[in-house]
């Protein structure tokens, strides 16, 4: 069965949700994610299954600046944040845990990037990690730290390009 | 440059100085405000308290005697140039200050990289590593 997520339905019972770790990641899919939809604040895609929710992620636009530019680098970068998607929020209900929902959600949130990217300028992938060990985690994907914070990580968009089209070549009939 | 900044002394530690004529040492307590450098003396009875008489600095007691004096105002010529120097460095500091916030508009909500890294990342991104790779396929 493909696995794939669905956009924000408040219709699903978010109260239950626990992801057993930060009751942050709780309390805002239960409380703000509404709010932030209404707004268009960010997007929060949901992994529901017989009408439970067993996992969710959140992105929204994001801009990167380079610190330490020479004089030289000003004069050939454009005088305005780099864009950037960034995953603001991942958790995975405990029950569902150990079950490679967090891995599969990883996946959608970068399809969902890639298709993003073949419609508008998208220079990196940020993460924000909920702790050392999800940060590690994702440096093992290949993310670097930034300037802003250990747990502010970042990825080329262009790694990821590179790694679908080969999935696509690959799959192509010959 | 707040008034925060201009009151509160350098978190850069004391400059200690040997005064010629008694041989005590002395602190200078700088601020961000040039105006407030304050010369204080301190006594080290023992190496290993050293440390310690640094964060309880005393102040200067008036002088009488003539070689004291005459250290004193030599010290006090060097203050003056410190000043001078501590302006020109808060100069400086403002100066890029200014040029930060003209560059980057403004740099909260902001995610900042080293220039190196990103534009590595823009212009070489590496390829997929094998545990993305693995991620990527999954279906």
């Amino acid at each position: 069965m493909e696995f794939s997520t669905i956009p924000y339905d408040r219709s699903i019972d978010r109260k239950a949700f626990d992801c057993g770790l930060h009751p942050a990641l709780n309390a805002y899919i239960a409380q703000q994610a509404t709010q932030d939809e209404k707004r268009n604040v960010s997007r929060t895609f949901m992994l529901v299954e017989d009408g439970q929710l067993l996992g969710y992620y959140t992105l929204a636009n994001a801009s990167v600046v380079e610190s330490d530019l020479s004089e030289e680098q000003m004069k050939k970068m454009p005088r305005y944040p780099m864009p950037a998607v960034l995953l603001s929020r991942l958790a995975v209900d405990k029950g569902q845990q150990g079950k490679g929902v967090g891995r599969r959600l990883m996946r959608d949130f970068f399809q969902r990037v890639y298709a993003i990217s073949k419609n508008t300028g998208v220079a990196f992938i940020l993460v924000d990690a909920k702790d050392e060990k999800a940060a590690s985690y994702y440096r093992d994907l290949g993310f670097v730290e930034t300037n802003t914070s250990p747990l502010r990580l970042a990825l080329s968009t262009g790694t990821i390009i590179q790694g679908f089209k080969a999935l696509e070549t690959a799959q192509q009939p010959s | 440059m707040t008034d925060k900044a201009k009151s509160q002394p350098t978190t850069k530690g004391h400059p200690v100085l040997k005064e010629a004529g008694s041989g005590s040492f002395v602190t200078l307590e700088i601020t961000g405000d040039s105006s407030q450098l304050k010369v204080l003396r301190i006594q080290v009875p023992r190496i290993k308290l050293f440390r310690r008489f640094l964060r309880t600095p005393v102040k200067v007691k008036q002088v009488t005697n003539r070689a004291e004096k005459l250290s004193l105002a030599a010290m006090q010529k060097e203050v003056q140039e410190l000043k001078q120097q501590m302006q020109a460095l808060m100069d400086g500091i403002e100066h890029t200050q200014e040029a930060v916030v003209v560059d980057l508009v403004d740099l909260e909500g902001l995610t900042v990289m080293s220039s190196a890294v990103a534009h590595e990342m823009l212009d070489n991104p590496p390829q997929p590593n094998a545990n993305l790779q693995a991620l990527l396929a999954l279906r």
